[in-house]
């Protein structure tokens, strides 16, 4: 009921939400494959392959914060949250989607990638 | 702001081809060196990836992932007053894309037709305006 | 920045309106005449747009405006041959252009007519309706106008358009209480529109001056302006208009504060105490001459004001500090 009425007085704005979780969707399907094709030359196996998925997912975010979060949130003294850094509500509704949406939105495409490459390079 | 983004992601693209094909060729001539080895009946153990193709291809994987997070469209604010008064403070320019063209969905103040009325729209005045505008900026 | 034609004119000056129609030339040239609605045709013909068409109205109505009635022909011609003579944009579009074109009042009444025309076939082609409105009113016959707008917002409650020139027609004729009424109908349909509830803001506060200090509801009213404005600027950060109009209602509240206020409970809505206002107009001038100072400087980031808005805006703030000088003297 509370958080209702808190919609109701500071509204949301559906169009932007949608805008950037596409936004960094698109980014770490990209990446995700990429890091398929890193790991498949590396060669790694088994749980060193996760770990440099998860490694890599978690640099990725971090870039993405700084070069399109940190600036403008940072500026205008962050949205509603004032987290100081690493705050990113003035972009998107939840700090866990934001960091960690990435691992199970590309893991597909990484694993693809990386079999293919791997069988690519050590055949 | 594109060309840079896509100039990094190119440049990252050529040196992992390059780390790709090199560990390839390596792997190759491993397993050729192995098969002579059996013949000759030596141990020799499979090396592992030499370590000047690993360093490239990690810098070839954070090349292109910085070319890529460049590349990427400016966010919005997804609360209502920071993108309203967004809107407002900046107009156009705060919703460019990164070719600096306005966003072709960008409107502006989506509220803004129901002061201007466009379905209601006076056209006699607005030519009578317009004509009495010509006149006096003509006059000057 | 040149002005988009992806956007409706009717808002730009005068010499943006020019511009856009000195464009027309060159879009009617570089865009196909006719563009085949047929799956099959579309394979032989160019492709289409929604912006085309977008482009094709908005240029329509910036040619009728700028007198390039030529121009403006074409364009209804080419959106006719797309959607039909029966689409009733079209038919509302055809109409705009005829009563453009009329001399004398005789073919206004004409076009009257064929309006009347079109609605007794079927009474619910709303974009005729809102024409027949509005034609009305430009010829001066307002009640007609607000008793056919009263009808189409009876069978059509939903259209905010509809109550915003209700308001809008309400208020030209100095009706106040009915203004607010189909303004307030406006921010139930749309209830996160900043500009509407500062619009809502402003015809409050004028509907308080016209009833004088003296009035029983002039508290009510100033009550609800301040509000309203709170509202605007509590959803847009750094809204100009609704700054600027919660800095004069707590001024002149404020300057009325002297006189024994005498509350009175039965409305509902009290106004707060002296010193909230106090901080609201200390707020609203802070603001504003922060968005002045930055404007005029052309800061990155704060372009978007309208000059005009900017202007007032200064003028209000330098006339409230020779006020205040005057008083310190």
């Amino acid at each position: 009921m509370s958080v209702e009425r808190e919609f109701q007085i500071a509204p949301i704005v559906q169009e932007a939400v949608v805008h950037n979780s596409r936004t960094l969707l698109n980014l770490q399907s990209l990446t995700a494959s990429l890091f398929g094709v890193g790991a498949g030359i590396l060669g790694l196996e088994s749980y060193s392959g996760f770990l440099f998925y998860l490694v890599c997912s978690l640099l990725t975010a971090m870039l993405f914060y700084v070069v399109r979060v940190a600036p403008t949130s940072l500026a205008s003294g962050t949205g509603t949250g004032g987290g100081g850094a690493f705050d990113t509500s003035r972009y998107f509704r939840s700090q866990v989607e934001f960091w960690t949406g990435g691992l199970m939105n590309g893991l597909a495409g990484f694993i693809l990638t990386w079999t293919l490459f791997y069988g690519l390079v050590r055949a | 702001m594109t060309w840079i983004s896509k100039a990094i992601t190119l440049f990252g693209a050529v040196l992992l081809g390059h780390a790709c094909y090199s560990a390839q060729e390596h792997s190759a001539l491993q397993s050729f060196k192995a098969a002579t080895a059996t013949l000759t009946s030596s141990s020799l153990a499979v090396a592992s990836l030499p370590v000047d193709i690993a360093i490239e291809t990690v810098i070839a994987i954070i090349v292109i992932l910085f070319g890529l997070v460049l590349g990427t469209r400016p966010l919005r604010p997804i609360q209502w007053r920071v993108w309203a008064g967004k809107i407002e403070r900046e107009g156009e320019e705060g919703f460019m894309d990164n070719d600096g063209e306005v966003n072709k969905d960008f409107v502006g103040n989506p509220f803004k037709f129901l002061e201007t009325r466009p379905g209601f729209v006076d056209i006699r005045k607005q030519r009578k305006e317009f004509a009495s505008w010509v006149k006096t900026s003509s006059a000057q | 920045m040149a002005p988009s034609l992806l956007h409706p004119p009717s808002q730009l000056s005068p010499a943006a309106a020019l511009e856009l129609s000195q464009q027309a030339p060159a879009l009617l040239q570089s865009s196909p005449s006719t563009v085949s609605s047929s799956p099959l045709g579309a394979i032989f013909s160019a492709s289409e747009s929604p912006e085309l068409w977008i482009k094709y109205e908005n240029l329509l109505l910036s040619c009728l405006r700028t007198g390039d009635d030529l121009a403006a022909q074409q364009c209804l011609e080419r959106l006719a041959a797309r959607f039909g003579e029966d689409n009733e944009r079209i038919m509302a579009f055809r109409g705009l252009v005829k009563e453009a074109d009329a001399q004398h009042p005789g073919k206004l009444e004409a076009v009257l007519k064929d309006y009347e025309e079109i609605l007794k076939e079927n009474d619910t082609n709303i974009p005729i309706t809102k024409r027949r409105v509005a034609l009305l009113r430009s010829m001066g016959r307002v009640s007609e106008a607000v008793s056919a707008l009263v009808q189409l917002l009876d069978f059509s409650p939903t259209d905010a358009e509809g109550w915003s020139e209700l308001a809008d027609l309400y208020l030209s004729q100095g009706m106040y209480p009915q203004a607010i009424y189909a303004l307030e109908e406006v921010v139930i349909l749309a209830p996160n529109a900043w500009n509407i509830h500062a619009r809502l803001g402003e015809m409050q506060y004028m509907a308080a001056t016209a009833s004088g200090a003296g009035g029983s509801s002039y508290q009510k009213h100033m009550a609800e302006s301040l509000k309203r404005f709170s509202r605007s600027i509590e959803l847009c950060d750094d809204y100009l208009r609704g700054y600027y109009g919660l800095k004069l209602v707590t001024a002149r509240l404020l300057k009325e504060s002297g006189k024994p206020a005498k509350q009175n409970d039965e409305g509902g809505l009290r106004l707060p105490d002296t010193s909230t206002i106090e901080r609201l107009n200390e707020l609203a001038t802070a603001k504003l001459s922060e968005i002045v100072r930055h404007s005029t400087a052309g800061d990155r980031g704060w372009r978007g004001y309208d000059e005009v808005e900017v202007a007032a805006a200064r003028e209000l703030l330098s006339e409230d500090a020779s006020a205040a000088s005057r008083i310190e003297r």
